[in-house]
């Protein structure tokens, strides 16, 4: 039979669990309350950015701007985007393994450096044999948008210099609360569109020529993707953690009726024999 | 007006915050860095960098304006579509 002070003191740590992990889901509500919308804000943007940068792009011609320079792969970037801290499900696995088979992919004929941002990306790659060129590791929650348009400059300037043939961020965005969505994105060069678009017949005129324009736009443009995923891979960590504290939270009460049923059953056992005990001695007594 | 060519034009305004506009209108005026031009529907297609200054638009007898800085404007027969730095609804 089990112990009664055992069954008591595991319901007790069980609950303690619950509460932390109670207060865990509250802060990651919050937190992601505040992702979410700085990501929402974002959303029409995102929606009609891409498919314009690619038209400006298809139209401007393949030569028109360097960033544009498609370049045979043979030395690539590529940024990872992770959090900091666990306890948020599969969040940081998922991404981690989807990462690791794309760098597979690629590793045959580019050389490969990373960037890595948070914590658990700089643990995985540490292991592996990748060359890291920058890590941003701590507080990366406190990441400014100034200090990823600082880096979206170094890119910028390593692509231009041909140090670096292409770019890729691979990072999670912030899709539903149940499931983020990874994404492996190539940012430079800037993607061109394929075609024109139906409602376009003619070549559009340019006001100022091309180069000066694009040259103004595109910097933002790469700057904005990597503020933007850094954004959403914020706000699908906390719906992730918000989700994982939710159903650990869940567990430990399946857990402590669990519990709560034996010490219950125990305890009912122990009267009953002791009753049966009375019993066996006053019969005894009056024979 | 013909038969064939649009009577109206799509015109959206998206900002880094907001899409703050998504419309039909007849005619659009655009602050681009060489002045104010006018855009009415089958537009000739044109990219143009935009400066600080009003956008307006009109739609049948309503009219609406927005202050709007930098960005660039996606001009085609049927549509517009403003990319712009930071905008806000004019009083």
């Amino acid at each position: 039979m089990p112990n009664l002070i055992d069954l008591r003191r595991r319901i007790r740590s069980v609950r303690n669990t619950q509460q932390v992990t109670k207060a865990m889901k509250t802060v990651a509500t919050a937190k992601y309350k505040k992702a979410s919308r700085s990501v929402a804000v974002g959303r029409p943007l995102w929606h009609s950015a891409p498919a314009s940068a690619g038209r400006l792009a298809f139209w401007a011609g393949p030569n028109a701007h360097p960033l544009l320079d498609i370049r045979e792969e043979q030395s690539i970037d590529v940024l990872v985007l992770t959090s900091d801290k666990g306890l948020c499900g599969a969040f940081n696995a998922n991404l981690l393994a989807k990462a690791l088979e794309f760098l597979k992919s690629k590793e045959p004929a580019a050389r490969i450096r990373l960037e890595l941002i948070g914590k658990k990306a700089v643990h995985f790659f540490k292991r592996q044999e990748y060359q890291i060129d920058r890590v941003f590791a701590d507080h990366t929650d406190k990441l400014t948008p100034a200090d990823l348009k600082k880096l979206a400059g170094e890119l910028m300037e390593k692509f231009l210099f041909r140090e670096t043939d292409a770019v890729y961020e691979v990072y999670n965005e912030f899709k539903s609360v149940l499931t983020p969505k990874i994404m492996i994105v190539r940012i430079l060069p800037i993607a061109t569109g394929t075609e024109a678009g139906p409602d376009h017949g003619l070549d559009p005129d340019w006001e100022p020529r091309p180069f000066p324009l694009i040259s103004a736009l595109w910097p933002r443009y790469v700057e904005a993707q990597i503020v933007h995923a850094f954004a959403e891979s914020q706000a699908a960590e906390q719906a992730a953690r918000m989700m994982a504290m939710d159903s650990a939270s869940n567990n430990a009460e399946d857990l402590i009726e669990d519990l709560t049923l034996n010490l219950n059953k125990a305890r009912q056992a122990g009267i009953t024999k002791e009753l049966l005990e009375i019993m066996t001695a006053v019969d005894a007594l009056k024979s | 007006m013909s038969g064939k060519a649009p009577d109206r034009f799509r015109l959206r305004v998206v900002t880094s915050k907001s899409l703050l506009i998504e419309t039909d209108a007849d005619e659009a005026q655009i602050p681009t860095i060489d002045g104010l031009i006018g855009v009415f529907p089958n537009h000739q297609p044109l990219i143009v960098a935009l400066g600080r200054g009003t956008l307006s638009y009109r739609q049948a007898a309503y009219e609406e304006r927005f202050e709007i800085d930098g960005g660039y404007a996606e001009i085609s027969p049927d549509s517009v579509l403003v990319f712009t730095e930071s905008a806000a609804t004019g009083e």
